[in-house]
Formats: structure tokens, C-alpha cells, sequence
């Protein structure tokens, strides 16, 4: 009897514990309430800008900076950086958690939803925006992963392209980007979340024009004059011709703490690791060149003082406050640049007066930009003609002018120019460094396709050995 | 639950027969208070009074009680209508006797068991004195390894059993107390953007677990194998540690006693790296001066210093000056910056408790308190906690029990480690030239020590805070509030049939505050000020429903079977909340920042299971257990919800066989199982989500957030993918178990239990690295293989044991052999932490927490290569690689432990001393102390020395060119040699891997004990003991840093690192204990 009881009660309990437990394992549950799970285009865009300027302004400057010598790294980490010392695990976070995890992989992502939405200004933003961060990496890295990049699990080890092949995407998105920023319409548009031109196409189809003029005269090695006709033929047909400096292609970095610029974090992060190098110094001072105090910040006894390559000399002058206060800004292309680019082209192609006049307006500019223009030493500096006007004005003018810039190391690559004494204590036998090594992470993931064995000495494609 | 209460309810029946009695001991014929007192067969359990005296109802059915004591032979003996059972129990001899909690608590006699579990009594775990109950554990139970993190009040401990079980998940066991299990994680602070980096920097933080009053705690009982913890299913695949808390013991009237015990301690600091005290601030050989700032300790001798007596804000003895400038001026001195910094840490723990019952209740109640301040100046701990516990037999079959806890610490932590507010940072980096005390013996209380008149901090670099000014200026408060309840209902229907509905919950509200001063270096904002809310909430809450089926299948073979759900929720919420840039000084207010940024993240998971344990006995000599859970978990993929642990254990009592049992063998077991366990997948991943646009470059302490304000003045925000592929298919790690073992017992004297385990753990976790290429950076696979196998001895010796003099002496071995046997495709390594240069890994085919450093460049034959160009600044001197190799574990190869105990006529005297070998440790301060010229071993500069090695050097190509003639070239010991080849911020780390292999007396206690005999004219006193306990007192190890028992990211499985880590410490302990 009792035990009939107990059964029954035994009964009863199993069917609610097992209709609580269904209850109970609700697979919403896993759910994560603090993220979403999907993201509209004019939420990806700003986060891509921001990342992109963050690294190039920063992480991915220390070293060209410092190869180039208008920087010095007198201490720990900056200190291997004079030296030559750059590993593969120094290179990581900029390859693999900025570029490509969120700077490129958010592009491609943004640029798919802006087709499937009929919205061609999102896309040509995208491709201006990819276009310049290919044509970065590869400047810096050789052949890098891009046709089969992005796809996730359905393809976890893409295949490294080859240089060139890279350059004709930069090619082909440029131009597609000019043709979708000049669209009619589009359903939906950048604007004031567009933290570089607040969704102007025009300053987007003239910042295209300009990379595409960047990315010819690069192939200067490989293509001879083509590469300046190139990038003459982009510059007319509607590069940044601006020189007021709004229609530059920067980004402005914030006061708020969470929107410091690279260079103001790294200050305060690592302070004293960086400081101007000799040669920029040394330049500026020898002209009194108006952007001195603009550049550096005096040293001890009110002087600007440069270290020399390999000196470390931790009392040198600071980097200039412009440059590293919390809303610096990180310069991707500027008129500066394409006009520099401009004389550069029209010089070599024997175009003497237009390369002394781009020259000149190239110079004034950059003065223009930083709000020094001073007619006396203009008229010393930036009043060449047909016949003063030379290649190593153009380009030791461009190293000036392109202050913090990743350029200048694409320029001295391709002209070596300026001329570079390595730095005291190098470990590369002295050999300045023409190229990042592959990460350590790229070597470890996609081993099969990671090119192996490249030495920072080793040259990219176009910077073909004479 | 409401359903279950209802129909219980109507089931209440008829009275059993009350029983009382006395249980004493067979030595002395003292009384045995504590003892337990179970009516065989039902869950109707009772402890016997300060007098030794037990009352219970034992139901009709009843037919005999089963007697226990720690360290004394359970008897059963049977009712046959007796009211007044009086039971005299023999000392235990086999200690297999004993009675141990098992999985879902269920008490189980050792014998049964065919797996290792080993108890701690809660006389040990008290009488260690230790405020976090893990290191109460410590050097006590074999196969368990412990490691403090640091010697400062309120840091964490890192507990693991049988080794790390997991690659990237948790590799702590679960605790339980009192059938619930409980949260032990270590929570850490900082910009939840930063993730894990910030463990490296920030202050200690505490694991939970040490939450508990170690006074409240009856036993523990270490569940270590999978065969021990299947039951438990999904939190238990790293073992369990049992904790039984106190009861009050039930008595005829209502007879209650009061307990006090009280003590205080003394900490100092265990050991720190050796200093130079000859050369002064500067660099080559010239002297920089505090106005300037260096972190250098490159400068001139000391003795060729005078001071030249003029007014100096940074020195009262004046500025430095050459003996040439001022002769006959004062001579320079050597501050002992580190020698005055540190203070003797003083702690109070206090702890009462009252217990009592009648004939079918009873009670007990506690009250703790902890005040303790450290070993550097401002770090305190408080930790107040409130238990009551109470149960009560309604009628001969329903019985209701339950206890609350309530705990609230209350501390403040320092900054420490890769942080430029961290205290050892900015004390060892220190020229011995500049004072960072001024002067005054209180500079921790004296703000003219590190701050000028105007506010601005006074220090000998402005990159680094003053540590002084840390202490004052720099503050990390917690506090947490937390509830921990059990509540149980038991119906004893029959009496081979039992039901038990047991609900328990912890919650906790973990708040903290913290500020940085303007001029402060660390924080998110340097210079600028800072003021941080953390706030964290967990609850935990369990329900177990169990039918226990106890029959006897004939005379030989008895049953029981227990069958049992589940039901399970653990939900964690973080609000965040900094703000950067103060406006008013010395106001720390979020509304008095310029900008701040909030986070707030929730995690929820829920498991059920359905479970049954099967044992089955065979006249008392073969018992076989088997046990099967299924459990579901929400964190996993739907396709892989559920899924199985069964395990089945064996133990064979081989001399009860006729003709085995002789005097030399007094006892010999044999035991043998095998289990499958599993541990679940973390929140939230089985599939993809965009987050919040972050960006850090590794070079700063934040990098940048959103939103953004843009060129007009509004905010934008954006969300981007930031690469975690999810899983949908995400399924549980597994570990197939097998272990075997012995007990064996001689002479009734000396007993011995070894074990071998082989612990195969696949199918695990990983969040495996992804090429950046392919626009993801990791993706979480099931796909990791490792392995633990592993030998555990235990041996206990009663050499001596007579009515006033007992000598015992217990050895604990373990050793665990941990390799992880695969990780993932293409992935031979996955960063568990640590810097550039100098990280703490998984590596295939290597031990589970693999140290790789660069390492100097060797050749073929393994030898040295010496740089042989002499045009190179490294000429002489070994050359560095960049090309990081394994060095070693920090596991250890074996650890283990030597308990005595000797009491005399109430003298006691107890010591611990564990031995530790093996295992490695970055001491990373030494290589940045080598390199600002501050650690004794550069005191040797200027000296030259002919490295050991090859002569060689590496060509254009960075190929080895070397001839293999040994080197004979000499180099100096510079500060070049120092600060980028002997040591800085990224020389070759692989000297500066160093061996932790340790002699420690862990502790040694003296006490006096007046038992109630001895107490006679004093009637209200039964027991009184006096004792004083040093902690840590001998320490015999290589490591030249602080205590080799250290941690940087604390209760992680990234251990190994040590970067200007806090001090351990040693301690002195008085105390009085009293029961009224």
C-alpha cells in the first residue's frame, strides 16, 4: 500500500522535472545580450576610419619613421627600432588585428551590404578606403592575401597575390569608387558619420584621384615614365587640387580620453622612447625652416636637437605638440603630397618649369598647412624654376613636407633620396631595412602560403634593385 | 518546488523511537564530542554534544546507527529496541574507517570508495590560520598544487588538482559547500576593452573562495578524480573540493557551548631581489640628478659623491656634487628605499561561535571578523562574516536544515606590476642616490616624502610614481557583499527510501572604486587623473532533487542506488564605468571628469541533469559503484546540447579473503575506476557577433573606443566586427579518466595509499588563432589534446600513541605529468600571456604552460656564440636571436609535503615544510633591474670578462658564420653589456628563466591545550589552548627574486611570470582559542 504511494509520487516528480527541464534549457539563454549580432553600414564606417588612421599614425610608423630618421628611438622597444631590430611578432598587431581583422574585413563587409542596398556612395568610400589600405600594406609587406581574403571558415588560409596583382585591385577599386561616388543616387549615404569628409564625394573622388597618382608613381622602378604619365593623367582628371588643406584626406583624432591620437597615447604610454632624428633636424635648421618649431619641440637649452642614427640621445628634441596632442591629425593624402607627386612626375618626364612651379605650391603648402608661411625664407626655398629645379629638391622637400607620413619610406625606396647613413650599432650589416618581415601569426596560421624566409632587408617587387 | 512541498506535506507520518547516549573513546574514556551519529540506511544524522552525549529519533524501520570520529573507527551498532546506546569507539587505525563526503554529499565510508579522495579535518584547516582557506590547504592533500599569488592582504590563490585539465578554459576545481556549489573566480579591473592585458598590470585581486570563515569549516574532502566528480557532471571536471561547515551537536536539554578564539599576526616580507648600493642615478658613469630625471643607476661611486648642502628640493642633505667640488662635504649615501618601504604587516582575526540543540534540533552560529593591513603601507583586508545554520527533525522522517552566510570584505589594493604606478616598479627601479622617503621614517604617512609644496610629485623620474605616492594618491577599494544559503528538506519514507530536495544559492555584489591623483603615471589617462567604478554581480543557484534506494539483495550483496536532477543557473553582470581627466583635484567623482567611457556585459548559462549512482557491496570486502549523468548546457550548440558522464569504480578489501588478513598486513584495498568527465564551452559562442569598435596597439595602456565625437560636436558611435568566429557545432571538452590505487595499513601503524592516474583530456576548447587574412583572428574549436598522468603517495606514520604522548608524522608526494599532445591545424602554440619576448604558452608535445623566451644565439654544438666583429657595439658579448624557444614549464616535477605532529600533556607542536621541484619562473624585474643599473648583480660593472662560447656572428643574410674556435675576446661589463644584452627591455629573456625549486617550513605551531580534566576548578571553561604559528619562516630556493611562490596575473593558468610582482611573506601568529 505504502509502496503504491511512493511509486505514484515517484511518477509525479519525474514528469515535472522533466517538463521543468525543458523549460529550463532554453537555447535563447545563450544569447549574448551585450553585443549585437549585426551591424548596419553606417555604423561600420566610422570604426574602420578610426582603426585605420589609429594604426598608420602610429604602430605602423614607429619603424619607417625612425629608418627614415626623421624620428629617433632612443629607449627599449624604439631603441631595437633604431638598431634595425624588427621581429616578426613586432608586426602582428598591425597585420592581423587591425588591417586585416578590422580595417579591411569590415570594409569588404560594408562594401557588400552597400551593393546589396543599392547604395553606391557607401561603396565607393569603401573601395577609396580599400584601395589605400591594400596599397599600404603591400607597400610595406609584398605580396599579401586578398582575393581569397575575408572569407571566413569557408576559407581560414587564403592565398598570398602577388604585388603586382595587388596593384591593379588598387587600380580597378580606385576607379570603381569614382564611378559609385559619382552615382546619382544612392539610397543610403555617408555623412556626419563619415569621420574624415562628413560624406563629401567630391573630396572622396579627388582623394581617389590622388592615391591613384600615389599608387602609379610608385611603379617608377618598374614602369619608367608610364608610372609619371599615369600619374599626371590621374592628377588632371581631379586629384586634391585644394590647397587650403580641407579636401586633405585625414583624420582628425578627439579630446576624449577614448579618441587620443597614436602619437599622444604612445607619449604618455611610453614617454621618452621617441625623438627627432639628425637628418629632418639638422635640415630644419640649417634653412630656419619656418616648420621647425612646428615639427620639435626644443631640448634642453631652448634649441631643436636631432639623434643621430644609432646615437640615443634620449635629450634631443621631443616630437612637436602638434603632432602628438590628443587630437592630432593623421594625414592618409594631401594636396601636399600630389603636388610633391606632380613635380616629381613632370621633372622626370622633362617638364622642368611645371615640376619647379607643382614644386613650389607643394612647398608653400606644406607651410600653408601648418600656418608658417614666411615670404623671406619662401623666396630662398620654394621659388625654384626650370633651371634650378632637381630631384633631390623635390623629393628632400617631399621628406620635409611629409612629416610622420609612411610615404617618404615608399619615396626613398623608390629614389633614394634622402640619403641615409645607417645607424650606429645596426644589426643588419648596415643595410637600412626596405620592408616589414611577415607576422609571426600569418607564419604560424597560414603556413602553406606565407612566403618564407624574407629578411626586412629583402626588397618589395617595385623596388627593384638598379 | 511548491508542487514537491505539497505532496510532501500530506506524507507526514507517525513518530520513530528516540535514542540517546554517550560516545567515548577507548583511550581515555573521555567523551567524543563532535562525532557523528547516523541511522543506518536514512539520512537522519546527529552530532554528539561537548559531553560526548547524543539524543535521536531513529524511524521504526530503523535498524541500527552508525558511529564516526576523525581518527577513530566507525561502529555500527544495532538498535534491537534499545533507548540508551552508549558507544565506546577505537582509535582508527586504517583510516580507512573514516567516513568521507562524496559527490552530491553523500557520505560514504572510505573503504568503499574506489577512487582517492582524502579529507581534511577542520582542526587543520583552522589551526593554519590561513584567511583564504585555499592556502589552508596547502602541503595537506597529495596531488594538489597551490600557489599564492603574492604576500600582500587580499590576493588571490590558484588551486589545481592532478594539474591543468584545461588548455584555455578554467583548471580550478568546483567548490561545494554544504552541497552548493559556490563561485571561486578572481575577478580582475580595468577598461574591459583591454581584456587580459589587464593582468599584467592593476592591483591583486582576491579568488572568492577566501570569502570563507576557515573557522566555520567542519571538513573538506578533495574529490580529485573523474570517477570522484562525474557525478557532478560539467563544473566538475577539475576535481571538487567537499567543504562540510559546522553543526551544532545536539543534547538532552538545551545544552549549547560558546567558542573564541582569537589571534594576531605579524607579516613581514619572505624575500626580495638583492639591490646594488655603490653607484649613484646617472648614466656612464656621470651623474643625472633627480631635477633632470633618470631611472638610471648609471652614474658615478657613491663614495666619489659629496653632498654640497645647498637648498634642494629633492634631497635635504643638498645635491650631489664630486669630491673635487666640495671636499670635505658630506658623503654621498646609499638610501635603503626597500628596506624602509616595506612595514610589518599586522592582521586580528577574531571568531566566535555558538552551538547547540535539543533532542531534534539543532544550531550553530558564527561571527568573524579579519582586520589586516600589509606588508606595504595602505593594503588592508577586512572580511567580516555571519553564519547561521540550524536543522530540525519536524518528525521521525522529515527533517528541514539550512544555513545562511553572509560575508563582506572590505580592502584596499595596490597598483603592481606593468604599471607605472606599480610599487615594486617604482621601489627597485630607484637610484640607491635619491631617498624616495625624504627623510622621514613615516613616509607613508608624511606627504612631504613624495610630494613638492605645490602638489607635484616628488620623484626621481617623472615617468614613474613615487612608490609613496602610490600608497596615498593611487587607491583600488573593494568590497563585497555576499549571500550564501543552503536549505534542505529530507523525508526518510521508508527506511530504504529516501527523498532529499536541496536549493542553494551565492550571490554577490563585488564593487570597487578606484583613483589615480592627477600627476599620477598610471591609469588611462596619465597626468590627468582618473577615477574607475567596477561593479560586478553573480548569482549562482542550484536545485537537487535525489530518491535514495538503499536494499539489501541478500545477506552478502547490498544495494543502494540514488537517482537524482539537476537544475543549474550561473549569471554574472559588469557595469564599468571611467572617467578621465579631473577637474577638481583630489575629487574622485565620475561627474568630475572630462570624459568617460561605461561597459556593461552580462554572461547566463543553465545546465540540467538527470543522474543516478549505483553501489553494490559484497560482504564488506568488493564494492562496485557505478554513476551516469546526463546534463544539457545552454552555452553549447544545439546539435550538442546534451551528452554523458558515466563512470563505474571498484574497491576489493583483498585481505578480508580468508588466509590474507595477518598481523604485518593489518588492511589491504585494492581500487580501480575509470570516469568520463567533461567541462562546457564558455557564453555566448556559438555564434558571431559585431561589438563596439575598440582598437589597442599593445603600446599604450587604452587605445581608442567609440563613440567619437566628430568635427561638429556630435557622437557617433559604430559597431565592426572584430574577428571571433562562433561555433554552432561548439560541443563539451572531454576527459577520459583511469585511476588505480592501493591502500594498505601495517602494523596497525603505518598507512600507505598510492594512486596512478591517466587523465586523457580531448576535445578541448580552444579559441584556436586564425590567419589575420582571412579577416577572423581566432575561432573556438573543439580540437585541443592533453594529457596529466600522474602518481600520488601518502603515507602516515603513528610511530608513538600513548595516553600523553603522540607522535604522527604524514608525507604527501605528488607527481603530475602534464603534455599537451595536439592543439589545432597549423597552430603549434597558443599564447596563454606575458610580453614581447617572454610569453607563457601551450605548446604541442610539451607541459601545459611552456615559458619561450629569445634566447642567445647558439651553434650547432649548442655552444654560445660570442660576437667576433668588432665593428659591431656588441663586439665580446653574446648575440641575441629574436627567435623565441621553450625553456620549460612552470609546472613543477613533483611536489610534496612532511606533516609532523607531537603533543605531550596538552603540548603540541605541529609543522608542515613542503618541497617543491622543479618549475620555472621569468623573473623579468631582474632583467629591467639589470638594465637601470639597480640590481646587486650589476655591481660587478666595469669589470671584464671573457664570455664561454664560440667565436662567431651572423652574415648580411642573417646567417651563423662562426669558425668554432673558442672566444677569447674580453668585454667589459657596461652598461651597454646590461641594458641591451645582460638585461633592459628586450635582451634574451632565456637567462632570466630561472628554476623555482623550493624548501619552505610552511608552518610551524607550538600550542598549549587545558582540557576540561586539566580546567577542573574553572567549571564554565572546557577547553582553553594558547598557540603561536610562524608562517613561511624557512625558505630555501634558487630564484634570486621575490618569493618564487608568486604570480603576476594571479589565479590564472598563466603562471610563471614575475614583473615586479609584490613580495611574498612570513608571518608570526598568536592566538587563543576557548570553548565555554
Amino acid at each position: 500500500m505504502k509502496i503504491k504511494k511512493y511509486i505514484w509520487l515517484s511518477t509525479l516528480i519525474a514528469i515535472v522535472i522533466i517538463s521543468s527541464c525543458k523549460k529550463w534549457i532554453d537555447t535563447n539563454i545563450n544569447t549574448d545580450p551585450s553585443h549585437p549580432s549585426d551591424a548596419t553600414i553606417d555604423l561600420i564606417l566610422p570604426g574602420t576610419e578610426a582603426t585605420l588612421a589609429y594604426t598608420i599614425g602610429g604602430d605602423m610608423l614607429y619603424a619607417p619613421a625612425i629608418w627614415l630618421q626623421q624620428n629617433a628611438g632612443v629607449q627599449s622597444q624604439m631603441e631595437d627600432k633604431e638598431h634595425y631590430l624588427e621581429s616578426e611578432a613586432d608586426v602582428d598587431n598591425m597585420w592581423k588585428f587591425d588591417m586585416y581583422a578590422i580595417v579591411m574585413m569590415n570594409l569588404h563587409i560594408m562594401i557588400q551590404k552597400a551593393n546589396a542596398l543599392s547604395s553606391p556612395y557607401y561603396t565607393g568610400v569603401g573601395q577609396v578606403l580599400m584601395a589605400y589600405s591594400l596599397g599600404t600594406m603591400t607597400d610595406l609587406f609584398g605580396d599579401i592575401p586578398y582575393s581569397e581574403a575575408f572569407q571566413g571558415s569557408a576559407n581560414l588560409t587564403p592565398k598570398f597575390d602577388k604585388q603586382q596583382d595587388i596593384y591593379a585591385d588598387i587600380k580597378s577599386l580606385l576607379d570603381s569608387a569614382v564611378i559609385n561616388l559619382s552615382a546619382s543616387s544612392s539610397v543610403y549615404s555617408p555623412s556626419t558619420n563619415d569621420l574624415i569628409f562628413g560624406g563629401d564625394n567630391g573630396k572622396w573622388i579627388a582623394t581617389a584621384y590622388s592615391l591613384k597618382a600615389r599608387y602609379a608613381i610608385h611603379l617608377s622602378k618598374i614602369n619608367g615614365n608610364s608610372a609619371y604619365t599615369d600619374a599626371l593623367v590621374a592628377i588632371s582628371a581631379g586629384a586634391i587640387s585644394d590647397a587650403s588643406d580641407s579636401s586633405d584626406c585625414e583624420f582628425q583624432f578627439g579630446q576624449a580620453s577614448i579618441n587620443n591620437s597614436p602619437q599622444y597615447l604612445f607619449d604618455v604610454g611610453r614617454p621618452g622612447y621617441l625623438v627627432m632624428g639628425a637628418l629632418i633636424i639638422d635640415s630644419l635648421n640649417s634653412t630656419v625652416d619656418p616648420r621647425g618649431p612646428i615639427y620639435a619641440d626644443t631640448a634642453v637649452g631652448g634649441i631643436l636637437v636631432g639623434s643621430k642614427p644609432g646615437e640615443l640621445n634620449g635629450s634631443a628634441s621631443p616630437i612637436g605638440a602638434l603632432f602628438k596632442a590628443p587630437d592630432a591629425k593623421v594625414s592618409l593624402v594631401t594636396f601636399v603630397e600630389t603636388k610633391f607627386i606632380e613635380a616629381e612626375a613632370n621633372f622626370q618626364l622633362g617638364n622642368l618649369a611645371a615640376a619647379a612651379s607643382a614644386y613650389n605650391a607643394a612647398v608653400i603648402g606644406s607651410l600653408t598647412k601648418y600656418g608658417v608661411r614666411n615670404a623671406a625664407w619662401e623666396n630662398t626655398y620654394a621659388n625654384e624654376t626650370a633651371g634650378t629645379i632637381t630631384l633631390s629638391k623635390i623629393m628632400f622637400q617631399k621628406y620635409l613636407g611629409l612629416y610622420l607620413q609612411l610615404e617618404v619610406y615608399n619615396d626613398w625606396r623608390r629614389t633614394g633620396i634622402p640619403g641615409l647613413l645607417p645607424s650606429a650599432g645596426n644589426v643588419t650589416n648596415n643595410v637600412i631595412p626596405r620592408r616589414y618581415p611577415y607576422p609571426a601569426s600569418e607564419r604560424l596560421e597560414n603556413p602553406k602560403n606565407c612566403p618564407a624566409g624574407v629578411k626586412i632587408t629583402d626588397r618589395v617587387w617595385w623596388d627593384k634593385a638598379k | 518546488m511548491t508542487f514537491l512541498l505539497i505532496v510532501c506535506s500530506q506524507l507526514l507520518q507517525a513518530q520513530g523511537s528516540q535514542i540517546k547516549g554517550k560516545v567515548t573513546s577507548s583511550e581515555d574514556g573521555n567523551p567524543l564530542p563532535g562525532a557523528s551519529v547516523v541511522v543506518k540506511g536514512t539520512n537522519v544524522v546527529t552530532i554528539t554534544d561537548a559531553e560526548g552525549n547524543y539524543t535521536l529519533n531513529a524511524p521504526q524501520s530503523a535498524n541500527s546507527i552508525i558511529v564516526s570520529f576523525m581518527g577513530m573507527q566507525t561502529q555500527e551498532v544495532k538498535i534491537e529496541g534499545q533507548a540508551l546506546i552508549n558507544v565506546v569507539l577505537q582509535p582508527s587505525v586504517t583510516g580507512l574507517e573514516e567516513v568521507v563526503v562524496t559527490a552530491i554529499g553523500i557520505t560514504r565510508e572510505k573503504k568503499a570508495l574506489g577512487y582517492s579522495v582524502q579529507a581534511v579535518s577542520g582542526d587543520n584547516i583552522s589551526n593554519a590560520r590561513q584567511p583564504n582557506i585555499i592556502n589552508a590547504l596547502d602541503g595537506k592533500v597529495a596531488g594538489v598544487q597551490i600557489t599564492n599569488s603574492a604576500g600582500v592582504v587580499g590576493a588571490s590563490s590558484y588551486i589545481t588538482i592532478r594539474g591543468v585539465n584545461s588548455i584555455t578554459l578554467n583548471s580550478q576545481p568546483l567548490f561545494v559547500v554544504d552541497g552548493v556549489p559556490i563561485d571561486n573566480s578572481m575577478i580582475y579591473s580595468g577598461n574591459p576593452d583591454n581584456s587580459s592585458n589587464n593582468l599584467v598590470e592593476g592591483t591583486a585581486y582576491n579568488n572568492r573562495a577566501s570569502d570563507l570563515n576557515p573557522d566555520d569549516i567542519e571538513s573538506i574532502d578533495v574529490l580529485k578524480g573523474g570517477a570522484a566528480t562525474a557525478l557532478y557532471g560539467l563544473q566538475a571536471a577539475n576535481g571538487v573540493v567537499m567543504i562540510t561547515t559546522k553543526k551544532g551537536a545536539a543534547g538532552k536539554g538545551n545544552a549549547f557551548s560558546v567558542s573564541f578564539n582569537s589571534s594576531v599576526e605579524i607579516d613581514q616580507v619572505s624575500q626580495m631581489p638583492k639591490m646594488q648600493t655603490k653607484y649613484a642615478a646617472g648614466s656612464n658613469g656621470k651623474w643625472i640628478g633627480p631635477d633632470v630625471g633618470t631611472n638610471k643607476s648609471w652614474g658615478p661611486l657613491l663614495d666619489t659623491m659629496r653632498f654640497d648642502g645647498s637648498i634642494y628640493p629633492w634631497d635635504k642633505n643638498g645635491q650631489l656634487v664630486t669630491a673635487k667640488q666640495k671636499p670635505g662635504g658630506k658623503k654621498a649615501i646609499a638610501y635603503d628605499n626597500v628596506g624602509k618601504f616595506f612595514q610589518n604587516g599586522i592582521s586580528y582575526n577574531n571568531n566566535f561561535s555558538l552551538q547547540g540543540g535539543n533532542q531534534s534540533s539543532n544550531f550553530f552560529m558564527s561571527y568573524s571578523n579579519l582586520t589586516s593591513s600589509g606588508i606595504v603601507p595602505n593594503n588592508t583586508y577586512d572580511k567580516n562574516t555571519l553564519k547561521v545554520s540550524g536543522e530540525s527533525n519536524l518528525t521521525s522522517k522529515l527533517k528541514i536544515s539550512g544555513s545562511a552566510m553572509y560575508v563582506n570584505t572590505d580592502g584596499n589594493s595596490i597598483q603592481q606590476g606593468s604599471n607605472l604606478s606599480g610599487v615594486m616598479l617604482g621601489l627597485l627601479r630607484a637610484p640607491v642616490s635619491f631617498d624616495l622617503a625624504n627623510g622621514y621614517s613615516n613616509a607613508a604617512d608624511q606627504p612631504k616624502a613624495y610630494m613638492f609644496a605645490d602638489g607635484t610629485p616628488r620623484t626621481y623620474i617623472s615617468a614613474y610614481d613615487n612608490p609613496y605616492w602610490t600608497v596615498n594618491e593611487n587607491k583600488f577599494k573593494t568590497n563585497v557583499d555576499r549571500f550564501i544559503g543552503s536549505y534542505n528538506l529530507t523525508f526518510s519514507a521508508l527506511d530504504w527510501l529516501i527523498f532529499n530536495y536541496r536549493f542553494g544559492n551565492d550571490v554577490y555584489v563585488d564593487r570597487r572604486f578606484g583613483y589615480y591623483a592627477i600627476y599620477s603615471q598610471g591609469g588611462d589617462d596619465p597626468g590627468l587623473g582618473s577615477v574607475q567604478n567596477d561593479y560586478h554581480f553573480n548569482s549562482i543557484l542550484n536545485s537537487d532533487f535525489t530518491i535514495n534506494i538503499k536494499r539489501d539483495l541478500t545477506s552478502d550483496i547490498k544495494s543502494n542506488l540514488l537517482l537524482g536532477q539537476n537544475m543549474y543557473q550561473a549569471y554574472g553582470q559588469q557595469v564599468y564605468m571611467e572617467g578621465n581627466g579631473l577637474n577638481i583635484p583630489n575629487f574622485y567623482q565620475i561627474s568630475n571628469t572630462s570624459s568617460q567611457l561605461t561597459r556593461e556585459n552580462q554572461s547566463k548559462k543553465r545546465t540540467a541533469a538527470l543522474y543516478g549512482d549505483l553501489s553494490l557491496s559484497f560482504k564488506d570486502m568488493l564494492f562496485l559503484d557505478a554513476t551516469f549523468r546526463r546534463e544539457w548546457s545552454t552555452t553549447l550548440g544545439a546539435d550538442n546540447l546534451a551528452f554523458n558522464f558515466p563512470s563505474i569504480s571498484c574497491s576489493f578489501i583483498f585481505t578480508e579473503l580468508a588466509g590474507l588478513k595477518n598481523d604485518m598486513l593489518t588492511l589491504g584495498k585494492l581500487r580501480a575506476s575509470y570516469a568520463q568527465t567533461a567541462n562546457d564551452a564558455p557564453e555566448y559562442y556559438t555564434r558571431y557577433y559585431y561589438t563596439l569598435a575598440t582598437y589597442n596597439d599593445g603600446w599604450t595602456n587604452n587605445g581608442i573606443a567609440f563613440p567619437w565625437t566628430n568635427g561638429i560636436g556630435q557622437n557617433i558611435n559604430s559597431f565592426v566586427t572584430q574577428g571571433i568566429l562562433g561555433n554552432s557545432k561548439i560541443a563539451p571538452e572531454r576527459t577520459n579518466s583511469i585511476e588505480v590505487g592501493a591502500d594498505l595499513n601495517f602494523w596497525k601503524k603505518f598507512n600507505l595509499g598510492f594512486t596512478y592516474y591517466n587523465n586523457q583530456n580531448k576535445d578541448q576548447i580552444i579559441l584556436v588563432p586564425l590567419a589575420g587574412s582571412s579577416g577572423y583572428v581566432s575561432g573556438l574549436m573543439n580540437i585541443g589534446k592533453m594529457e596529466n598522468k600522474g602518481v600520488e603517495i601518502s603515507a602516515n606514520f603513528i610511530p608513538v600513541k600513548t595516553k600523553d604522548f603522540d607522535w604522527d608524522f604524514t608525507i604527501n608526494f605528488s607527481k603530475n605529468v602534464n603534455k599537451v599532445i595536439a592543439l589545432a591545424p597549423n597552430v603549434d602554440a597558443i599564447q596563454l600571456n606575458g610580453f614581447t619576448g617572454i610569453t607563457i604558452e601551450a605548446v604541442a608535445n610539451k607541459p601545459f604552460g611552456e615559458i619561450f623566451a629569445n634566447s642567445f644565439i647558439k651553434d650547432s654544438k649548442g655552444k654560445l656564440v660570442i660576437n667576433d666583429d668588432p665593428t659591431d657595439p656588441g663586439y665580446g658579448y653574446p648575440i641575441k636571436s629574436d627567435i623565441q624557444v621553450p625553456l620549460g614549464s612552470y609546472l613543477p616535477n613533483w611536489i610534496g609535503s612532511f606533516t609532523n605532529n607531537l603533543s605531550f600533556m596538552g603540548l603540541g607542536l605541529t609543522f608542515l615544510i613542503e618541497v617543491k621541484n622543479g618549475g620555472l619562473m621569468w623573473n623579468g624585474t631582474l632583467s629591467r633591474l639589470n638594465g637601470f643599473g639597480t640590481s646587486q648583480v650589476t655591481e660587478d660593472r666595469g669589470t671584464t670578462a671573457t664570455f664561454s662560447g664560440v667565436k662567431g656572428h651572423l652574415d648580411v643574410d642573417n646567417n651563423l658564420v662562426s669558425s668554432g674556435a673558442a672566444n677569447d675576446i674580453p668585454a667589459k661589463k657596461s652598461q651597454y653589456y646590461y641594458s641591451t644584452i645582460g638585461g633592459g627591455a628586450s635582451p634574451a629573456q632565456d637567462q632570466f628563466v630561472q628554476k623555482t625549486d623550493w624548501v619552505r617550513l610552511r608552518d610551524i605551531t607550538l600550542s598549549y591545550t587545558l582540557d576540561s580534566k586539566m580546567l577542573s576548578g574553572v567549571k564554565i571553561i572546557k577547553s582553553l589552548s594558547i598557540y603561536a604559528t610562524g608562517k613561511n619562516l624557512f625558505l630555501n630556493t634558487p630564484y634570486t627574486g621575490v618569493d618564487p611562490e608568486t604570480s603576476l596575473t594571479g589565479a590564472t593558468s598563466s603562471q610563471g611570470l614575475d614583473y615586479f610582482n609584490m613580495p611574498g611573506s612570513k608571518g608570526y601568529t598568536f592566538g587563543l582559542k576557548v570553548i565555554f
